[in-house]
């Protein structure tokens, strides 16, 4: 056996090995080597933190007894000692272990400090970090020399991570109208005969840690006897004052303008075949128009109400994404999509990856349009066509494939970290790996929806999961999913929630 | 995972023995620890140091703040501006993530240069390549009264500040600045989702340091 299976069998038969070692299973001190170790954390909770791994250095040194045998003056040790690599509290490795072979020796069995400790172990020096930071640890040895042990010890990073409330700055600037209807978490839930929606959105790190409010916005419509259906999701520009308004006050309208516009007879209109997503498509950019009116109606009337506001339609920038979906008698499913801005609207159905949306993103990095840039709908007038193309999806689903349909719309907080970039999510794999895995896994971290749960426990799941850690991926988070839950949920029960809660009693963060 | 690479280029010509140089280790130090106590720069700062005296050397390749350790630094030898930037753009081709179909790149790097002297050998190649390059923010340093502030203003047309003296203090309110100013893009690139874009973003400098 090796020395490193050495150590780490050691710590997985039990921490009372690693204080009582026996001499066959310590390293040989002619080896010089740097090693870290892992062990089996699960099994075994750690009953003190330098019972987990760490890393072990070994520096060829010598003896006070060696060097008189061989008359050879006494070496001085270097008086300050550079440990490398950096720990982090929180994350494996957590100690060092620092060995000179020969017999020098530690002055003293232990050595106690507020931000660090160490020990004599075999024939070295374990050291175990407390505290974060540029840490000096003077060692004697018997030989009489001190050494200064420097070492970086970085915070646990989860730490340093903090979730605030909207300061008092913010909220006066704001008016309490716009500060009342925007809560840092929103929920849908609902049981169809077919399917179960659900739908959550929330802040993500950058947001918690700064204070801010949530961007991003969710919506939906629903006449089931006709089987037309509408989900909606907005991110409000992170630049943008009041894009959470903006976000919002688009879905509201077209949760109220949809139904009563995108009618039973339009979705009986064929496409023609240069024009997909037909009379349907065309309603979905009137109505993204219209809801854009809205919103600059509002600022117009804010401004007429207080002169002094000098509020713009860019203060109130937001992406749209839409989707409308009719279920037809026969169980087939079609849907057409609408987006300004980036995000994802995806129809994925186990064996095949339907991306409904080309995303804006610009010839570099943080080109994204939105739905209240007057460039956009210009556009629109010059070129209606390739606006139309870019902008307009539709798709087909046999009976068949409609059973298995997962439709989602998601913001880039979602879709960049789990997809990253277009052709991400044109890979089948990777959607079967966020769908089996993440959505349906019962793991550490997965979301765990179960098909014979009620719509309003899956949605709780859902926004639980969104609150997944991936470092640098920092966005709001909102997800809209129908998900093929049709046979096996509550049949009959309708759950609708939009739930807003209000920032001042702290939400429902978990 | 698209990271926001910083390059720091310091020179440590023969100028610099002494209270400089230590200044400019001390202030690389508490760069590093300043940056350690933001979460959002913890986990996207990437940091790389090149020192140019008589030569250009990558001292410390593109790191992850976590695992940074600062080497020794001494000072001795001319001053090769020209060669840092030739260097900087070697490094800067073989390090940087570009973004594909596949997969989205690092941000575009940040630069932050900082001189006492004059550049001894003709720096034109180096800035010339320097200049044809995509930097997020790119900044330069005159040290003190005798660094060649115009050769800085053809570099980083856009952005040169000075330090009225080579004093620790002034040393360390650069460097202070110099980390502000990489929290204040980490976060701003966050909420935009955009590279960083020029110097509007950036913290005001304090009064040590003036914009030339």
């Amino acid at each position: 056996m090796g020395p490193l299976k050495k150590i780490s069998v050691a710590i997985k038969r039990g921490l009372s090995r690693l204080l009582h070692r026996n001499e066959s299973e310590s390293v040989k001190a002619d080896d010089i080597v740097k090693r870290s170790v892992e062990p089996d954390v699960a099994a075994h909770p750690p009953a003190a933190i330098e019972e987990l791994g760490g890393v072990r250095i070994e520096e060829r040194g010598s003896s006070v007894d060696e060097q008189q045998a061989k008359d050879v003056p006494i070496p001085v040790l270097p008086s300050r000692i550079r440990l490398s690599p950096n720990l982090t509290l929180g994350k494996e490795p957590c100690y060092i272990e620092y060995f000179l072979t020969g017999d020098i020796q530690l002055d003293q069995e232990e050595y106690l400090s507020n931000t660090w400790q160490a020990r004599q172990v075999e024939k070295g020096i374990r050291i175990v970090p407390k505290a974060a930071g540029e840490l000096d640890i003077p060692i004697y040895y018997n030989n009489g020399a001190c050494v200064h042990f420097e070492l970086t010890v970085n915070p646990d990073i989860d730490s340093l991570w903090q979730k605030n409330e909207p300061g008092p700055n913010l909220i006066a600037f704001d008016q309490d109208l716009i500060r009342l209807k925007t809560g840092h978490k929103n929920i849908l839930a609902r049981d169809f005969q077919d399917f179960q929606l659900i739908g959550a959105s929330r802040r993500g790190r950058s947001h918690e840690h700064a204070g801010a409010f949530r961007d991003d916005e969710l919506g939906y419509w629903a006449d089931e006897a006709t089987g037309r259906y509408a989900f909606f999701v907005a991110d409000g520009a992170g630049s943008a004052r009041f894009a959470r308004e903006g976000a919002r006050i688009a879905i509201r309208y077209l949760e109220d303008k949809i139904g009563s516009n995108v009618t039973e007879a339009l979705w009986n209109i064929a496409d023609n075949g240069d024009t997909p997503g037909g009379e349907v498509g065309k309603m979905l950019v009137a109505l993204a128009y219209h809801a854009m009116c809205q919103i600059d109606a509002f600022v117009k009337e804010s401004n007429t109400e207080d002169p002094n506001r000098k509020w713009s339609l860019k203060d109130f920038n937001t992406t749209l994404l839409i989707a409308a979906i009719k279920r037809d008698e026969d169980g087939a499913v079609r849907v057409v999509s609408f987006s300004i801005g980036d995000g994802a609207t995806v129809g994925y159905t186990g064996d095949r990856v339907e991306i409904m949306i080309a995303p804006d993103i610009g010839e570099c990095c943080g080109g994204t349009r939105f739905l209240t840039m007057p460039s956009v709908w210009k556009k629109a007038s010059e070129d209606w066509t390739e606006f139309y193309r870019a902008r307009v999806f539709s798709a087909h689903f046999t009976p068949a494939e409609a059973k298995k349909l997962w439709l989602l719309l998601m913001t880039d907080g979602v879709s960049d970290p789990w997809f990253e970039t277009e052709s991400g999510l044109a890979n089948l794999e990777r959607w079967r790996n966020f769908v089996d895995m993440e959505l349906l896994g019962h793991g550490d971290g997965q979301a765990g929806l179960d098909s014979s749960s009620k719509a309003e426990t899956n949605a709780e799941r859902l926004w639980r999961w969104l609150g997944f850690s991936m470092a640098t991926h920092y966005d709001d988070r909102t997800l809209v999913a129908a998900c093929p839950f049709g046979e096996g949920a509550a049949i009959g029960e309708t759950t609708v929630r939009h739930g807003t809660n209000d920032i001042l009693t702290g939400g429902n963060d978990l | 995972m698209r990271r926001l690479p910083v390059y720091m280029l310091v020179d440590v010509s023969g100028s610099m023995i002494g209270e400089p140089i230590e200044s400019v280790k001390s202030g690389l130090q508490m760069l590093v620890s300043a940056l350690r106590k933001e979460p959002q720069a913890i986990e996207m700062a990437y940091l790389s140091v090149i020192t140019f005296s008589s030569q250009a050397k990558q001292i410390v390749p593109l790191t992850d703040l976590a695992s940074f350790q600062l080497p020794e630094i001494t000072a001795n030898g001319c001053t090769e501006l020209g060669e840092a930037l030739e260097l900087l753009c070697t490094c800067r081709d073989k390090e940087i993530v570009k973004t594909t179909k596949e997969v989205k790149g690092d941000y575009s790097p940040l630069v932050f240069i900082m001189t006492d002297g004059i550049p001894t050998s003709d720096p034109s190649e180096g800035i010339t390549r320097f200049r044809a390059k995509k930097w997020g923010v790119a900044v330069s340093c005159a040290a003190g009264p005798d660094a060649d502030k115009r050769v800085l203003e053809q570099i980083t047309p856009e952005c040169v500040i000075e330090l009225a003296s080579t004093d620790p203090s002034s040393f360390a309110a650069y460097f202070k600045w110099v980390s502000a100013s990489i929290v204040t893009t980490s976060k701003g690139i966050n909420v935009s989702g955009a590279d960083a874009d020029g110097l509007a973003q950036l913290p005001p400098p304090p009064p040590e340091i003036k914009l030339v």
